[in-house]
């Protein structure tokens, strides 16, 4: 009887909404129902935008299906912040008068699901796809549980369509859910892959540079660059092993979410920088913000200006803290530096230095110099400490007598981060490892699950929460 | 749902995949099995009950590294001084909470001690989570609890530490290891046995340092106030856990005298009133419950200068004011 219910599509359906709910109400318990908000709003206003009869009216109801969604994000995430700089302006002033602090709950995932219900509304007005026929549908997609938390941020027009796929031939229009045996295998492995990620190497660097950041007054340039360092492979391992188990798990359940991460630390520049890093916020920055802002369009500055203001908005949607926003700032002011020198001497990127091994080499060792430089400000909220840590990151001290103790009593996560690279070497220059791994013959597939699954097991520190659970 | 195109593979694959679990667990199992660190400690336990056998009238003071502190030698001078023959033992464990106590109390009703002096505090009824569903996050931690429960016999651990275990069989294979350095400046007195002292904990910490720590842990956290979860009340197991070693303690008809554990002002100051309340509404609870003394120590030495940390009173002469006011209690009690 059961598995003549679960084998309804419709059922189906349901049974993944529910799912998704309850694992939202397990991390999140009454903050469920602004999930539940969105949805319903969205999903009325998409149809109001879809059926309108004028372009004045579906631009109306786009602005304020809009203004629900970012009034709702502004108000839980970003209103203490707001209140801190008022009155710090109001001190400025001497207005005598402190506006108290709200100290609301932050809700999880209400960065992602926001942004997953304004591709909808806009994709319906952009008249890219037609409204979903049941609120059901349009709760999957905001809610679909293996990327609701921490992205990868979806497109309606992407996963939408997947949800009504006729894989098997049926009346029932409703996309039947299958587990094929290549999809799982495929999607164990990813799974496996960002476990690995997240609890070997992310949770094993962690208290390193913990130990560093907490209070980094008084330590040396050394310890400051390979604490960096080691941010930068944490924060890497963290975010793309928690998008590696969203994908791989959702792949099990015959759903494709877009990747998230290419090889980031092999950038060679700042826009290949963000063509690589978190590629769903980055393309949703640019096809849902920058590209109206005129993007590339319009002059030279207005180029700049509209580069500065995404990356800054980038910062902010991190979190509702300075540190973020010095880190969003930062790299708009590589992007509008590198698309300066592009516009103002074109003749640099055409050196054929910049073409060969070498030059590229050099290229991806001076972007990635800057690029941790920013993890910085991303890692260390105190303002003084921020200061130092860049200065002494910057200017290198020569202050080498403590090397080797450090090192000492951090071999593991200083191997770790060894380790790190050089197995990012190996995946760059022998791509597809993943697809290889997930081929590999039934033994061979099992020896590898259980090597992996045992170093899981046996380096487990604890539960520590995904870096990007609180943006 | 289970609708697959290729059911011999998907089956092959699904029991790869189960058998990979259990191997990684087994091989965690033999680990834990046959930890040194653990099972040192664990037969430490074994031979400190077994072989003890005291003729004198046993008082025994059991809580977490906040009773650890105690300066048990002065309070077995003041409480031998008035009641001859009574002994004071401090079986405080670091990071002790009664989840892990409970294994514990039948070997503390063997040594049927004439009165338990317990020390109690926020921390020690955190459950950490604020949902009524068990967290998610501790899922993995209660999993191998439940399955391993046979290395909590005695309260030896609170929580399993594989990675703690693993890197512990790595660094003994390198002669010069950092955990052996670390061993050798640790101290344990005779009175208090199952809690290590390191230097840091002699120390008394001046006030920005305290308050650094204070600034330094909230910034960890990433937030302006300690977080410590109580709730739901009905479901929390530490509770539930406490009041069961009171019960068997009385049943036993051993005198039970709780205390609250002091804590710094700047603990006290980022502690929600709510977790306050809370915390009062507990102890009010268990008074009324077990008729049971609890005095409470909380704020008595907010503001002095005896602090190792904001929540620990550091072992040291100056700060014995502490273990005094512990003594007078138990002098009260017996009286």
């Amino acid at each position: 009887m059961t598995i003549i219910i679960i084998k309804h599509r419709r059922f189906q359906h349901i049974f993944l909404l529910g799912a998704s709910y309850f694992f939202f109400y397990y991390t999140s318990n009454y903050l469920i129902t602004l999930l539940i908000f969105t949805t319903i709003w969205d999903f009325y206003f998409g149809k109001m935008i879809f059926n309108a009869k004028t372009s004045k009216q579906k631009k109306i109801c786009l602005i304020i299906s809009l203004a629900g969604n970012l009034g709702l994000l502004g108000y839980f995430k970003y209103v203490d912040f707001a209140i801190v700089q008022f009155n710090i302006f109001g001190q400025y002033f001497d207005l005598g008068y402190n506006i108290p602090l709200l100290h609301l709950a932050l809700p999880i995932a209400i960065s992602f699901y926001t942004f997953h219900s304004i591709t909808y509304t806009v994709s319906i007005y952009r008249n890219q796809i037609m409204p979903t026929k049941t609120l059901t549908e349009y709760a999957i997609f905001v809610a679909f549980f293996p990327q609701l938390v921490a992205g990868p941020i979806l497109r309606a027009k992407e996963f939408l369509p997947q949800l009504r796929d006729k894989i098997t031939a049926g009346k029932d229009s409703l996309k039947m859910i299958i587990i094929d045996n290549s999809n799982l295998k495929f999607g164990v492995t990813m799974m496996i892959f960002g476990f690995l990620k997240k609890m070997f190497f992310s949770d094993n660097i962690s208290p390193f540079v913990n130990s560093i950041f907490e209070n980094p007054i008084g330590a040396d340039s050394f310890s400051i660059i390979l604490a960096t360092i080691g941010f930068g492979v944490q924060i890497y391992c963290d975010f793309s092993g928690y998008s590696d188990i969203a994908i791989g798990a959702a792949l099990i359940l015959g759903f494709r979410i877009p990747i998230n991460f290419n090889k980031p630390y092999f950038a060679s520049s700042p826009s290949d920088f963000w063509r690589r890093w978190h590629i769903s916020l980055s393309s949703w920055l640019r096809d849902y913000l920058y590209i109206p802002l005129g993007g590339n369009k319009k002059s030279h500055l207005r180029t700049y200006v509209n580069l500065g203001t995404v990356m800054f908005l980038g910062g902010l949607w991190h979190g509702a803290s300075w540190n973020f926003i010095i880190w969003g700032l930062l790299h708009g002011g590589y992007l509008v530096i590198h698309r300066f020198v592009k516009d103002k001497f074109p003749a640099i990127s055409k050196i054929e230095f910049f073409e060969s091994k070498i030059g590229k080499v050099i290229s991806i060792i001076i972007m990635q110099y800057f690029v941790f430089l920013a993890w910085i400000p991303f890692r260390i909220h105190d303002f003084n400490y921020m200061i130092y840590s860049m200065q002494k990151y910057v200017f290198f001290d020569f202050e080498i007598s403590g090397i080797g103790h450090l090192i000492s009593i951090n071999k593991f996560p200083i191997g770790l981060i060894g380790i790190f690279f050089i197995l990012q070497i190996i995946v760059f220059l022998k791509p597809e490892l993943l697809k290889r791994v997930s081929e590999l013959e039934l033994k061979k597939w099992t020896i590898f699950l259980i090597t992996a699954m045992s170093m899981l097991i046996l380096f487990y520190v604890g539960p520590e929460d995904f870096i990007y659970f609180k943006f | 749902m289970f609708l697959e195109t290729n059911r011999k593979y998907l089956k092959k694959t699904l029991l790869a995949i189960f058998c990979a679990l259990v191997i990684s667990f087994l091989i965690l199992g033999l680990l834990i099995q046959n930890s040194d660190s653990l099972n040192y400690k664990k037969s430490e336990y074994q031979r400190f009950f077994s072989e003890f056998n005291s003729e004198e009238n046993l008082i025994l003071i059991i809580g977490s590294s906040h009773v650890g502190q105690l300066n048990t030698e002065l309070i077995n001078e003041r409480v031998s001084a008035v009641f001859p023959g009574y002994k004071v033992l401090n079986l405080a464990i670091s990071g002790d909470s009664p989840n892990n106590r409970v294994n514990m109390m039948d070997e503390i009703i063997r040594l049927k001690p004439k009165m338990v002096v317990y020390g109690i505090s926020y921390r020690d009824f955190d459950i950490d989570s604020q949902y009524f569903l068990p967290d998610p996050k501790w899922i993995f931690d209660d999993f191998l609890l439940f399955v391993f429960k046979e290395s909590r016999q005695l309260g030896v651990i609170t929580k399993i530490d594989p990675n703690g275990l693993t890197r512990d069989i790595i660094r003994n294979i390198s002669p010069e290891s950092e955990v052996r350095e670390k061993e050798s400046e640790q101290i344990t007195f005779e009175d208090t046995p199952f809690y290590t002292f390191v230097n840091k904990q002699f120390r008394i910490a001046n006030d920005s340092e305290i308050r650094e720590d204070a600034e330094t842990d909230l910034k960890i956290e990433g937030r302006n106030r300690i977080s410590v979860q109580f709730h739901p009340l009905f479901l929390n197991r530490e509770i539930t856990d406490f009041k069961s070693i009171i019960n068997r303690l009385q049943e036993n008809e051993i005198r039970t005298i709780v205390f609250t554990t002091p804590l710094h002002r700047y603990y006290l100051e980022h502690i929600p009133v709510e977790t306050h309340e809370d915390f009062l509404n507990i102890l009010r609870e268990i008074n009324v419950l077990f008729r049971i003394e609890i005095f409470d120590m909380t704020e008595k030495y907010d503001n002095e200068k005896i602090w190792m940390d904001m929540d620990h009173i550091a072992h040291n002469r100056q700060a014995n004011q502490y273990s005094e006011d512990i003594a007078n209690i138990i002098i009260m009690g017996l009286k």
